[in-house]
């Protein structure tokens, strides 16, 4: 009770200053008083009594502050004491303090760093103001989900909407940049002038789009990105009204973005304005190609914006078209989140738990230097040292490795994310935003302190019970210490039942990854070639250009030696676009208020050849299936088999466009766009048969697909040929490979992530094994050295020490696998192609931990069979 | 009187007067006005302890461990803030009256010496 009440005093007098002084100055005002008292006893009056006893003190405040000068005086000089003690004892053994500054260093620096990496993410949300107001609109239609909005849709909503201040909408194209050094190809956004004020979004240079650059013949400016600005520009002021020319037509530079605006993605490099009465959007009214993103008025609930999208929703429809609508909104944060959240937060829990295996470990590290020290600790407590000195002296130990560790933990959080946005950059933009701000610091501040008051004060009042008479005698851990050792066997239970479910987490994130990487796409990928050319208006202003080219260039490319199969697609699996269209079926109408909806690929012959999708019935499209012959298409066998699942697709008939298409072949599915999706409905349909008006859209960008035994050979040669036809062509060649790597670079990033944490997690698991088996063996050296005496083999103290670590770590261990059974279906939802349960990882891991606990547990178990009987009986 | 006598001053009595706290507080727990009182009454006169000594004496004792602080009431009826002995006060005291001992009977030895 003493010793509570002394730390009490200690942080009142620093904690409650103004307490402190209050109490002072009563007992001033009390002294004064007394006296006062006492001279009027003595027979004088009173007003001269008290004038007399304030003479007597000499000043109250003079009094006051010379007190005040010793208390902080003898405050700061035992602190000053303490450090400087402190610090030698940590010197003195350099691999205690390293080791614990290492272990707290990693767990708080890990800790923060995905604090920081998920406050920036999920927590702050989108870099605009008040982006809590942004939404994003979609509908989903019978056969498809999450389709975006038609310009008529767009158009009816924008000018009736009574909830939203401003509603914009966007869509994506690609612009060739001429008349600056190489032509260019840049990904812009076309946008309704209002895009930049509802994200409210300032530019850094001129202006963004007026509310008339929305209308035909005025769209012809330009707003760059920070990095269109740096490349092209080379970053000059007087960038504004110049003159640029983007696929063939002229346009005028308006404004300059600034570096930090992001807003989707960070590969839009210009924004156009989108003039919605424009032949290209009349010609598409109801074609669902704008992305909508609106700023609710402030204050609006999300009962008013549904109750608008009930009644909106349903106004939309063009005449005659009976279409069952759900439409919906989405916070931008949800977008922006979305689909990193759950890895994200998977990953914070990961490292929490890591945080507490490292302060388990600390605390065990501390626990066993306390009962090393006891000896040390006595001796002082005997020449006079007060236990109010010594818990506040081990307190002060902790502190200064807490202050080591945290400066560790804060030097590995900002190297650990340079290092992450190196890597990860790409498939995370938000992460090149992060930083490690207030928020971070203040957490690992928080975290340090708490580390640091709770490793003293366990230790430091375990030490402080102990008997030190006992200690001194050599009596020694006997009640007291099989307490700290029962706690430190606690500790490491607790460790390696984390370690383990960390690990079970980690093997089954790997086990899905592997999965994921084996995951048949449906076609070829090994030693495919692939190139990709935008075809411009300025060039190729209509079908015959387009068509031209597409012989040209096909014709060329087969020519080439070393290629054994080559074709040509529009849209590329795992190349970034696709293309999905309503369709009709002949004799299968579709029920009211359905529209089917399928992927369509415009492809060359032999392009199903080239990827190996295989040709199940019928045949593939030739060289006669022309733009004058009849019409005529391949399905896959997911939509073969959802019309005529017990007759022959071939034969029959469909429709996406004006005429009917016969259906002469049906092929294998494949996966389009993500390894982790299922495949979807394709129809493939020769590219020159593609509708003269519908071409100038979706059949610009032409995608060439080229096996070879030497690839390296054959890619140079697929961009000279391309580039001979027509030198202007930007052509980009990549392999299949690569870009299915690309699209599971998140999840192999996060794999990653999972495996370095759970590593470190099995590390300080057999440093805490070790730590408790190296101690037990210490503290038992006698009783081995009596059975050694007594005919004890080594086997025998062996199999006994390994005995208690494989029983120390067989509970924690059967702790963490129960505990995973449970949390892993939070999983559920980023694991690809395995169960949360799957049984490998249930059973290898379990294994390897022990097998590990087991080596850990050996080095010391090794030590007690060496003990010399003669040696450790001498001191008994 | 010059500035060295005073110094020579101040830490004679900084050390006498710990130990003449120490021991006037031996009996019974006292306020401030008491100690000072106490002092003056068992060194007959000899020592009348200001409080611009008094208080900061004490309040470093407290701080040593040696005392502890209570609020209290006079014996007139008065908040008063009286201090006792603790267990390493008494030990305090009776190594400092120990020493003292010792170095009064050198000091007399000493200055007897011809």
């Amino acid at each position: 009770m003493r010793l509570l009440s002394r730390v009490a005093s200690l942080l009142r007098n620093t904690t409650h200053k103004d307490d402190v002084e209050r109490d002072l100055r009563e007992e001033v005002n009390s002294y004064v008083e007394l006296l006062t008292q006492e001279k009027i006893r003595d027979g004088i009056t009173e007003g001269a009594a008290r004038r007399a006893a304030l003479v007597e003190l000499g000043g109250a405040e003079q009094v006051k502050e010379q007190v005040r000068e010793i208390r902080m005086g003898h405050f700061l000089e035992m602190r000053g004491q303490d450090v400087r003690y402190a610090a030698r004892t940590l010197r003195k053994s350099p691999v205690y303090s390293i080791t614990v500054a290492l272990v707290l260093g990693l767990g708080i620096g890990s800790t923060a760093l995905m604090f920081t990496i998920v406050n920036s993410v999920l927590l702050k949300g989108p870099p605009f103001p008040e982006s809590d107001r942004l939404v994003m609109l979609w509908q989903d239609l019978p056969q498809e989900k999450h389709v975006s909005f038609s310009a008529r849709e767009f158009i009816i909503w924008q000018s009736e909407t009574r909830v939203f201040e401003t509603l914009s909408a966007f869509t994506g194209n690609g612009f060739t940049i001429t008349g600056r050094g190489e032509p260019e190809l840049a990904i812009g956004r076309q946008v309704t002038p209002s895009f930049f004020q509802t994200l409210r979004a300032a530019p850094a240079l001129g202006r963004t789009f007026l509310e008339d650059e929305g209308t035909a013949g005025r769209d012809r400016s330009v707003i760059l990105s920070h990095a269109l600005w740096r490349d092209k520009f080379a970053m000059r002021a007087d960038v504004i009204g110049q003159p640029v020319v983007m696929n063939g037509e002229p346009y005028t530079v308006v404004g300059v973005m600034p570096e930090s605006f992001l807003f989707l993605d960070r590969e839009t490099k210009l924004w156009v304005p989108a003039a919605l009465d424009a032949a290209t959007f009349q010609q598409h009214f109801d074609a669902h190609m704008l992305r909508v993103i609106g700023r609710l008025k402030p204050g609006v609930s999300t009962q008013q914006l549904q109750a608008e999208i009930d009644v909106l929703g349903t106004r939309v429809n063009a005449p005659e078209d009976d279409t069952v609508r759900r439409f919906y909104a989405i916070d931008l944060k949800e977008i922006v989140a979305g689909e990193l959240r759950q890895p994200l937060l998977v990953l914070l829990a990961a490292v929490a738990f890591l945080l507490l295996i490292a302060c388990a470990n600390v605390a065990n590290l501390m626990l066993a230097r306390a009962s090393a020290r006891e000896p040390e600790m006595a001796i002082r407590s005997a020449l006079g040292a007060s236990r109010r000195r010594l818990v506040l002296q081990l307190l002060t130990e902790a502190a200064l490795l807490a202050c080591l560790g945290g400066m560790l933990g804060t030097g590995i959080a900002i190297w650990g994310l340079d290092l992450l946005k190196l890597f990860a950059a790409r498939n995370l933009p938000e992460l090149a935003t992060a930083r490690l701000d207030g928020t971070a610091l203040a957490f690992i501040l928080a975290a340090t302190t708490t580390a640091g008051v709770l490793f003293g004060l366990g230790p430091a009042f375990a030490t402080s019970r102990t008997s030190y008479l006992a200690t001194l005698k050599g009596a020694a851990r006997t009640t007291a210490a099989s307490g700290a050792e029962r706690t430190r066997q606690v500790l490491v239970f607790v460790e390696v039942a984390l370690a383990s479910l960390l690990l079970i987490g980690c093997a089954l994130m790997m086990r899905s990854f592997v999965a994921l990487v084996h995951a048949d796409p449906g076609f070829r990928t090994a030693n495919v070639i692939t190139a990709d050319a935008v075809l411009m208006k300025d060039r190729y202003p209509d079908a015959p250009a387009l068509l031209q080219f597409y012989r040209e260039s096909i014709a060329a490319i087969r020519a080439l030696p070393a290629i054994d199969a080559a074709g040509m697609v529009t849209h590329l699996p795992f190349g970034g676009n696709s293309w999905g269209n309503s369709y009709e079926v002949e004799q299968q109408p579709a029920p009211a208020g359905v529209q089917y909806n399928a992927q369509i690929r415009p492809v060359s012959p032999g392009y199903l050849a080239a990827l190996e999708i295989p040709l199940q019935r019928g045949r593939d499209v030739s060289e006669q299936d022309n733009e004058k012959a009849p019409g005529v298409a391949i399905v896959n066998q997911i939509f073969a088999d959802r019309f005529w699942p017990n007759a022959d697709a071939v034969g029959q008939r469909i429709r996406y466009g004006r005429s009917w298409l016969s259906i002469v072949g049906v092929c294998g599915a494949i996966k389009h766009s993500r390894l982790e999706t299922d495949a979807d409905a394709e129809i493939y349909v020769p590219y020159p048969q593609v509708d003269a008006a519908v071409m100038q859209f979706v059949g610009r960008n032409l995608n060439y697909v080229v096996h070879s035994a030497s690839p390296a050979l054959v890619a140079p040669q697929l961009r000279a040929t391309l580039r001979q036809l027509d030198p202007g062509l930007v052509v980009r060649v990549n392999t299949m490979d690569a870009l299915i790597n690309d699209s599971i670079a998140q999840p192999r990033f996060r794999t990653w992530l999972i495996g370095i944490v759970s590593a470190f997690a099995l590390a300080l698991a057999c440093i805490g094994i070790y730590g408790v088996i190296a101690y037990l063996v210490t503290q038992r050296s006698k009783e081995f050295g009596i059975r050694i005496a007594l005919g004890a083999t080594r086997g025998n103290i062996l199999r006994l020490v390994l005995g208690r670590t494989l029983r120390l770590t067989a509970a924690g261990v059967a702790a963490g696998v129960v505990a995973a059974f449970f949390l892993s279906r939070f999983l559920g939802t980023i694991l690809f192609g395995i169960s949360v349960h799957d049984a490998l990882a249930f059973i290898a891991v379990p294994t390897c931990l022990i097998a590990v606990a087991l080596l850990a547990g050996f080095l010391p178990a090794r030590r007690a069979t060496h003990v010399d009987p003669v040696t450790s009986l001498r001191y008994e | 009187m010059s500035a060295r006598d005073d110094d020579f001053k101040a830490d004679l009595l900084q050390g006498t007067l710990h130990l003449l706290v120490l021991k006037a507080l031996v009996a019974q727990p006292l306020h401030g006005l008491g100690v000072s009182n106490r002092i003056s009454q068992i060194t007959n006169g000899t020592f009348d302890v200001k409080p611009g000594s008094l208080f900061p004496a004490l309040h470093r004792m407290e701080e040593a461990g040696w005392l502890k602080a209570e609020w209290g009431e006079s014996e007139n009826k008065r908040r008063a803030k009286f201090y006792s002995l603790t267990k390493a006060g008494r030990r305090q005291l009776d190594t400092e009256t120990e020493d003292w001992q010792r170095i009064s009977i050198a000091m007399t030895s000493a200055l007897r010496a011809s």
